[in-house]
């Protein structure tokens, strides 16, 4: 290069950068953000795609079937298809009626995709950074903001099906949405549950919100950022802590009494209800060797652990990773190795466990009819952009 | 994760944070952003530990981590924000070269350039790679690291001598 540059920029960018000194627990601490991200992570993806099934109906097709509990590959009638790929990550999908919603968190991107052509229908910049998504009655779409890096408002939007309208509630700091109505949401917070009104989108109107009466966590309980809310018996069970932020446990809004978890050999890495049950993948802190894997339970709407046999002597559910619910259906992220996703129905009797062939860890994943779609880590140093898979949901998980 | 994968990310961190961690403060001027852009990079490295660190380069990894991350938040400031006047660009001038005017004006030209220019001299004169390895490292091709190479250098000798004629009036 002839700009004789060279050795200026070298002898600038060696002196400019010589005080700088990394934190000297930088590995702790980028272990602690990597569990809370995946939690974050998991277990918006639980939430959305719980109240998408309940939308969208249980009805699925056949595809598959096993007659025993130890899952083996699906095979038979299972044709993968990749509807979109996007270049940038992924951090939840939900699905409803025709469109596929997929939310770039750190992007602050929602957009719209078409499910029959996997054309892109419209794509939305929010004001911040997104901390929650979910699809509602009438399929109108709920998503939460708050700052991020760069600053930026809080509050929660209601949008039309196409994305092309909107409605807003400012100011409410949401990690978790549950619609109970077209307009109205429970919203988890430090207090109890917020029940939030929003105008219709388009629509004129004014926003509300009301802390429900005897709704709290117990005193000082918090919603966990990134956290995770499920309907229990028509009560809202969440995951909480305390003020030192490190006992997340399981709590039942109005109940702070009953809890689940928070301890050293049971802490919870997602949840997820059928009707009054809670599913939950659990793992351990054991000498100081910490892994996200561990046994998946059942719980009943006290808290107290109902897991059925079957589900306690399996191997792949062992290691479970995370969990998400779609009518009586139990999907599974597993650490067991060429079981990443399984799934197995849980209506009156446990059925067998079955395998999608899916490559890579599960990173979101959103279901309807008959059909999963998922979204997996690309593999290490693959820059291509990130595809979005479908997969037909087999008859025994139905 | 197992303890023997523990015991190799905190020696990889420990090996390779500060490297990154000049990268990242030399292309955002501001200290608190390069380390959360770095912490940020490591949490997503770790969650996939077990693959990468049978790789040999999980450094490169952290680093096309954390210099798209810078870039696209660089961009995003420059469309949530007003433009900046010079006196608000991120980064101060460092005291220890405050006495070498030359490079201090060198210095300050660079953190004017835009982020993705100023990418590539960081990658190219402080990280040492080469112009693959850059294109690599920032998810383009060898040809856009040629042309923003040669716009950055076209745009510092325009702005060099303004900012000396600057810091000698």
């Amino acid at each position: 290069m002839s700009t004789g540059f060279d050795g200026e920029l070298k002898a600038v960018f060696e002196t400019a950068s010589e005080f700088v000194q990394p934190h000297p627990r930088l590995a702790d601490r980028a272990r602690a953000g990597a569990r809370r991200r995946r939690r974050w992570t998991l277990a918006a993806t639980a939430a959305a795609s719980a109240v998408a099934l309940a939308i969208a109906g249980t009805t699925y097709a056949a595809v598959a079937h096993h007659q025993d509990l130890a899952a083996s590959p699906q095979r038979r009638g299972s044709r993968p298809q990749i509807l979109a790929t996007v270049d940038y990550q992924v951090t939840q999908l939900a699905v409803s009626g025709r469109y596929l919603y997929v939310l770039a968190a750190q992007n602050s991107l929602l957009t719209a995709v078409d499910r029959s052509s996997g054309r892109l229908v419209r794509r939305v910049t929010l004001p911040s950074e997104a901390s929650a998504l979910a699809v509602g009655p009438g399929g109108l779409v709920w998503v939460a903001f708050a700052p991020d890096q760069n600053s930026g408002p809080t509050g929660i939007w209601l949008l039309t099906p196409d994305l092309r309208q909107h409605s807003a509630v400012p100011g409410i700091q949401a990690t978790t949405i549950l619609p109970v109505g077209r307009t109205s949401a429970w919203v988890p917070d430090q207090n109890g549950v917020l029940l939030v009104h929003v105008p219709v989108p388009g629509q004129a109107g004014r926003a509300s919100q009301q802390l429900e009466p005897r709704s709290s966590f117990g005193s000082n309980q918090s919603v966990t950022p990134g956290g995770w809310s499920a309907l229990l018996g028509g009560r809202v069970a969440a995951l909480v802590t305390g003020r030192n932020g490190n006992d997340g446990h399981l709590a039942i809004a109005g109940s702070p009494s009953l809890r689940f978890g928070g301890t050293p050999r049971t802490q919870i890495s997602a949840m997820t209800s059928t009707g009054d049950s809670l599913w939950v993948t659990t793992y351990a802190q054991r000498n100081g060797e910490t892994s996200l894997q561990g046994p998946l339970v059942r719980l009943n709407t006290r808290l107290a652990l109902t897991t059925p046999a079957s589900v306690q002597s399996n191997s792949i559910l062992a290691r479970s990773e995370s969990v998400w619910s779609a009518g009586n259906t139990i999907w599974v992220a597993s650490g067991a190795r060429g079981h990443s996703l399984v799934c197995f129905s849980a209506s009156e009797k446990i059925g067998p466990v079955s395998t999608i062939p899916v490559s890579g860890e599960v990173v979101a994943l959103a279901t309807t009819a008959g059909t999963i779609y998922v979204n997996a880590e690309q593999p290490p140093g693959s820059y291509a952009p990130s595809p979005i898979t479908s997969y037909p949901i087999p008859a025994a998980c139905s | 994760m197992r303890a023997a994968d523990d015991a190799d990310f905190t020696a990889f961190v420990g090996a390779s944070s500060r490297r990154l961690l000049r990268s990242a403060y030399l292309i955002t001027g501001d200290l608190a952003e390069a380390e959360d852009l770095l912490q940020t990079a490591l949490e997503r490295t770790y969650s996939r530990w077990k693959s990468i660190r049978h790789r040999d380069a999980p450094e490169a990894y952290v680093r096309r981590i954390v210099f798209t991350s810078a870039i696209n938040a660089a961009r995003r400031r420059k469309v949530r924000s007003a433009p900046l006047h010079e006196e608000q660009l991120p980064g101060q001038l460092d005291p220890a070269i405050e006495g070498v005017s030359g490079r201090a004006a060198l210095l300050n030209c660079v953190r004017m350039l835009p982020a993705g220019q100023r990418a590539v001299l960081v990658l190219r004169y402080f990280d040492d790679l080469t112009e693959a390895e850059t294109a690599r490292a920032l998810g383009c091709s060898v040809g856009t690291v040629k042309s923003q190479h040669a716009r950055a250098m076209v745009r510092l000798r325009e702005l060099v001598p303004q900012q000396q004629d600057g810091s000698t009036t």
